[in-house]
């Protein structure tokens, strides 16, 4: 097998759902403008040494629809030669086509490619826009297309994770990411064009662009605040919106080459995926995905969790993420576990977390001089991700 | 999912929200005239030389449209925001209003809609459950979620 490099990783800023700043910007914007970044960020990497192409998408539908891989290579002005596809596992999606490319390079079947995420939730709500469960499997095993809440509450009150620790996680969260924006360190960050129709004088209506420096849904709270926020989807729970992921517009990408790649361009790899791995468990209580994922990647590459330097665990819902940190024995180790906050703060665009996370976890790995890092998720129909990078 | 939820409008304004009042229906505000007012706009209607519309093939969402309710019942009974005995009415209301056993975009005629209204109102009806709610809401005026 080849060895595959990461040779850039990047992401535009998060902005949240309808009411966020990219609220009239097509997802094929934001895909577009990332990967068009990520290439012209990597010194002598052109266009045309791209081979192909691997865009995660949740919800590939409607704007997200007809192949946006291939749509969005055209749009960024890539040449013809330039392939495009696109990878669904929901929340894995974007880590799952960094796998993919990095594993068609290592297998010598592209010498460079892009593992990249985008989902636009103002334009493809969670679900998609015509959801048609199975009639006779909805009855039978409803769990397959239970409400994410709903499994986040299932976890919460399956394994005792209280309103109160929740609260606190989450606090801890918009902290984190405040903190880190106000200092400067969401270096993995491109600022990033966004469009808005501006009414002219006339009546008649402009479209205008304006540039995104920083994730939008960035809000410090305190847990007592939190605690007085009412729950979303049980009238008896405990999970609410601000102890939850925030519905996010976002895109990332990542440039992955084989090392006769590097040293004939002279292109710098920043690190390599040494591992990567899925595994399934019950739907309706999907949350508890990275305990799995986690143990199962670390098993494959031959590492423990004390060998890791920077865990980039999604936080879909605070009820998942504190108990996968607590059946993992990770609670020693909250210094290195979403150093500067997580998707409560910074928000989960769905198909792009897994390229979005990748993104900040070697920015992370690079602040601070670690060598390897965690990026795991759990799963909608009940599944974890895992993926193992190593900063080279 | 107002249904499925015995959604009771307790307002005209409530009803027109609720989607059980049409935009054109008209709202009369003195309960007490209501009766008389119905009878001189029915009268009115004659008069104006009314007539029903002609029936029409009704598009129906299906198996697909129970496939969704289907799941959507599952959360909200997760969720305890309806009961065991509101998601079985629920599920057959959906079963109703979207035509039956046939496939998503299919048209039926109105007679095929009465008829499994009829069938699950007479299947409903020999619920105790059911019969409890009706007690309730005659002699209280309000739904009963049992």
């Amino acid at each position: 097998m080849k060895e595959a490099y990461i040779v850039q990783s990047v992401r535009t800023p998060g902005c949240k759902q309808n009411k966020g700043l990219y609220k009239q910007t097509r997802p094929e914007e934001l895909i577009t403008f990332i990967m068009k970044s990520a290439v012209e960020k990597t010194k002598n990497l052109k266009p045309e040494n791209i081979d192909d192409v691997m865009l995660g998408c949740s919800f590939p539908e409607a704007e997200q629809g007809l192949n946006l891989g291939r749509v969005a290579a055209k749009m960024a002005g890539f040449p013809d030669k330039v392939s495009g596809a696109v990878v669904n596992r929901f929340c894995a999606s974007g880590l799952e086509a960094i796998a993919m490319a990095s594993a068609r390079v290592q297998m010598g079947w592209a010498d460079i490619t892009i593992g990249a995420g985008v989902e636009s939730m103002t334009f493809v709500p969670m679900g998609g826009n015509n959801p048609r469960p199975h009639p006779e499997f909805s009855v039978t095993n409803p769990e397959m297309y239970i409400s994410m809440g709903i499994t986040a509450e299932n976890v919460a009150s399956r394994y005792d994770v209280s309103r109160e620790d929740q609260d606190k996680f989450a606090a801890k969260s918009q902290a984190k990411a405040a903190r880190a924006r106000d200092n400067g360190l969401f270096t993995e960050i491109v600022p990033t064009p966004a469009f808005k129709y501006v009414k002219q004088a006339d009546g008649t209506y402009k479209k205008e662009q304006f540039i995104v420096e920083h994730d939008d849904g960035i809000r410090v709270s305190s847990p007592e605040g939190l605690g007085k926020l009412r729950t979303v989807f049980s009238a008896v729970g405990s999970v609410t919106a601000g102890n939850s992921s925030q519905t996010t517009d976002g895109a990332a990408a990542t440039i992955i080459a084989s090392k006769e790649k590097c040293d004939e361009l002279g292109l710098e790899p920043i690190a390599k995926l040494i591992s990567y791995t899925t595994i399934g468990c019950k739907s309706d209580e999907m949350g508890v995905g990275p305990r799995y994922a986690i143990p199962k990647v670390l098993e494959q590459a031959g590492l423990t969790i004390d060998d890791i330097d920077i865990y980039e665990i999604n936080e879909a819902f605070a009820s998942q993420a504190i108990y996968s940190i607590r059946e993992l024995d990770l609670e020693k180790y909250m210094d290195k576990i979403n150093i500067h906050g997580g998707a409560i703060a910074l928000g989960h665009p769905l198909g792009c977390t897994g390229a979005k996370l990748t993104a900040t976890c070697l920015a992370n790995l690079k602040e601070v001089n670690g060598k390897y890092g965690i990026v795991s998720m759990c799963v909608g129909g009940g599944m974890g991700a895992a993926a193992i990078f190593e900063r080279l | 999912m107002k249904i499925a939820m015995a959604a009771v409008s307790m307002s005209a304004a409530q009803a027109r929200g609720n989607g059980h009042l049409g935009e054109a229906d008209r709202i009369v505000m003195n309960r007490d005239n209501l009766i008389g007012e119905a009878k001189k706009e029915v009268l009115k209607m004659v008069d104006d030389g009314y007539a029903p519309p002609a029936k029409q093939p009704l598009r129906v969402m299906g198996d697909a449209g129970q496939g969704m309710v289907n799941a959507e019942i599952f959360n909200m009974l997760n969720g305890k925001f309806m009961s065991d005995y509101d998601a079985f009415l629920a599920k057959r209301i959906a079963y109703v209003m979207s035509g039956g056993e046939v496939k998503v975009g299919s048209e039926v005629d109105e007679e095929t809609i009465l008829k499994l209204e009829r069938e699950a109102f007479v299947d409903f009806c020999r619920e105790e459950k059911t019969i409890a709610r009706i007690d309730h809401m005659l002699k209280t005026g309000k739904p009963l979620r049992n």
